[in-house]
């Protein structure tokens, strides 16, 4: 029972100035997990009394909410993938099929995913779905330090893709004064953001890198002469990559942060201004469960990979329950310093189950590729990796190209690539041929960068 | 850059619920909580508002200029209820999940 005079307003004002949310960021774990079953039953119950699809998929095991006692018997909730997603789509209610919540007159926003790993799925939201994913940005956001006194440039397309559309609406929310780049092209981002003296923005780990190269033929330096001091990475593990993201905070002089989300799932992971080597699930907003990736058992421990499960606590129009995200993550043993008592995933995500490949016997994941690479100064940003199949064995081929103004030639070049070689070897327990090619020959790429091409199966 | 402090919440137009009348699904946070006081306090601001737009909704009428703006005002609220009462009430609680449901 509430009695006022037992309690006091709370340590509500200084943690204001840290956390989006300081009651629910800084929830005691018991207490938080409560929140989370209580939401994970009503969006289950949700899905079920509403979805055509979900009643179906549950009824097939015979699950049924009631079944919902204790947030251990989440794991009972049959899974969701794309491969279902994709096969109810294009049907009545057109085009989201019976996966679909509520009334098509419901539905303000369409986006689709960018098709990277098969036909593209479409994603519909209702406004409150769409309020509810600038909310999680604004968590986010609000994490990594923006304020109402930052200038934050969106250098995207603000096209058909989620990407950073939630962004925009979360920085207007936050105060944030936004400039929107979208059809501008970068040599014109550029200049407009030095220009007006950004001192935030958004994008893709490798667009942020393509932009400095850019910045540097027009002969502008964005550490020096731009104003950007923040910059939030997402679409690609780059961020949460060490290499990489030294790459870039020394490229643009400015923090670089990861997020994680996707279309189907909303935004639900972020690096914090700590930055302890990890990225925070939103438990507010969801729910992530981690399973073994052969045997699909529970991982609650540290140290141990396995694959993201995750459920959307509080999207209603076409709802995201149990989740197979592919992402493979491990959580971390220890808190973060930050004070969020959300749980971190060592490392963000570490790479995604459908890319994690076995190569002559041994596991690879492409992402142990780009840290290594980008650890080496006199190489440029851009690599190319192509695993193909002579007679019987697996070859691994790796293209690099020197770091602007290095030459490398003879005994450089010998030295550089035999450092690479060993510690391609000592990191990945693989071989590989290398071959330094020409600066600038390798393809660029403005969104997700596909650097990782496994033509086995098409040379087989 | 720091945020301004959270101001104390304004007076709520509504009355607190007499001991012992909850609302059915209310869960109220744990005596020694220290965030409890506020956050009760918020939700009743925040329910304060929901009623309101529900009402100017269903005085407008289909009046679309009130009635799309009350809704934008609801999705609002939910993202209120999200940060606050969510974290009171039980699912059998959660009233306002979807407004437009019958």
């Amino acid at each position: 029972m509430i009695s006022g005079g037992e309690m006091s307003r709370g340590p509500a004002l200084s943690p204001a100035a840290t956390y989006w949310n300081p009651i629910l960021e800084t929830m005691p774990l018991e207490r938080l997990r409560e929140v989370q079953f209580r939401k994970f039953r009503r969006i289950v119950t949700w899905a079920y009394e509403n979805s055509r699809f979900h009643r179906a998929h549950y009824q097939e095991t015979g699950f049924e909410p009631g079944d919902l006692r204790t947030l251990d018997d989440a794991t009972l909730v049959p899974k969701v993938d794309k491969g279902h997603m994709r096969g109810i789509q294009r049907k009545d209610p057109f085009p989201y099929g019976d996966m679909l919540c509520v009334p098509l007159e419901r539905v303000t926003e369409f986006r689709q995913t960018s098709g990277t790993t098969g036909q593209a799925v479409y994603q519909a939201d209702t406004w409150q779905d769409w309020e509810w994913w600038a909310e999680s940005w604004s968590y986010l956001l609000y994490a990594q330090g923006y304020r109402d006194t930052d200038r934050v440039f969106l250098p995207f397309g603000y096209n058909i893709f989620v990407a950073f559309w939630a962004a925009h609406y979360a920085a207007e929310k936050m105060g944030c004064e936004v400039v929107p780049g979208g059809v501008l092209d970068t040599e014109a981002r550029i200049l407009k953001m030095q220009e007006l003296q950004t001192s935030a923005m958004m994008a893709t780990p490798t667009y942020v890198l393509g932009m400095a190269e850019t910045a540097h033929s027009l002969g502008i330096d964005p550490a020096r002469d731009l104003a950007v001091r923040r910059i939030t990475c997402a679409g690609e593990p780059g961020a949460s990559i060490p290499a990489t993201k030294r790459r870039i905070e020394e490229a643009w002089g400015a923090k670089v942060y990861d997020h994680c989300g996707a279309t189907e799932i909303g935004a639900w992971g972020f690096e914090c201004e700590e930055q302890s080597g990890g990225i925070h699930v939103n438990e507010g907003l969801f729910l992530a469960q981690v399973e073994d990736l052969e045997t699909g058992e529970l991982i609650e421990e540290p140290g141990r990979r396995g694959k993201m499960i995750i459920t959307a606590l509080d999207r209603i129009g076409m709802p995201c329950v149990r989740f197979d995200s592919k992402d493979v993550v491990e959580w971390a043993d220890e808190p973060c310093s930050c004070g969020r008592t959300f749980r971190l995933f060592k490392g963000g995500v570490v790479g995604r189950s459908d890319d994690i490949t076995k190569v002559k016997g041994v596991l690879l994941a492409p992402s142990a590729i780009e840290e290594v690479v980008r650890s080496f100064a006199q190489l440029g940003d851009e690599y190319e990796v192509e695993v193909t199949k002579r007679g019987d064995l697996d070859v691994i081929s790796l293209k690099v190209e020197p770091a602007p103004g290095v030459d490398l030639s003879g005994p450089t070049q010998d030295e550089v690539l035999r450092g690479l070689k060993d510690q391609l070897r000592l990191k990945t327990n693989l071989g590989y041929k290398v071959e330094v090619v020409e600066a600038g020959s390798l393809p660029r790429y403005a969104v997700k960068a596909r650097r990782f091409k496994d033509l086995r199966k098409v040379n087989g | 850059m720091s945020a301004p402090p959270v101001p104390p919440p304004a007076a709520s137009p509504v009355p607190p619920p007499a001991s012992g009348s909850n609302p059915p699904g209310f869960n109220p946070p744990e005596v020694g909580d220290p965030y409890a006081e506020l956050l009760v306090e918020l939700d009743r601001s925040v329910q304060a508002i929901r009623e309101a737009a529900l009402r100017l909704k269903k005085a407008a009428d289909g009046m679309q200029a009130v009635e799309r703006n009350a809704d934008r005002v609801l999705a609002s609220t939910r993202m209120l209820e999200i940060n606050v009462s969510d974290l009171l009430r039980d699912s059998d609680g959660f009233a306002s999940w979807d407004d437009h449901r019958e």
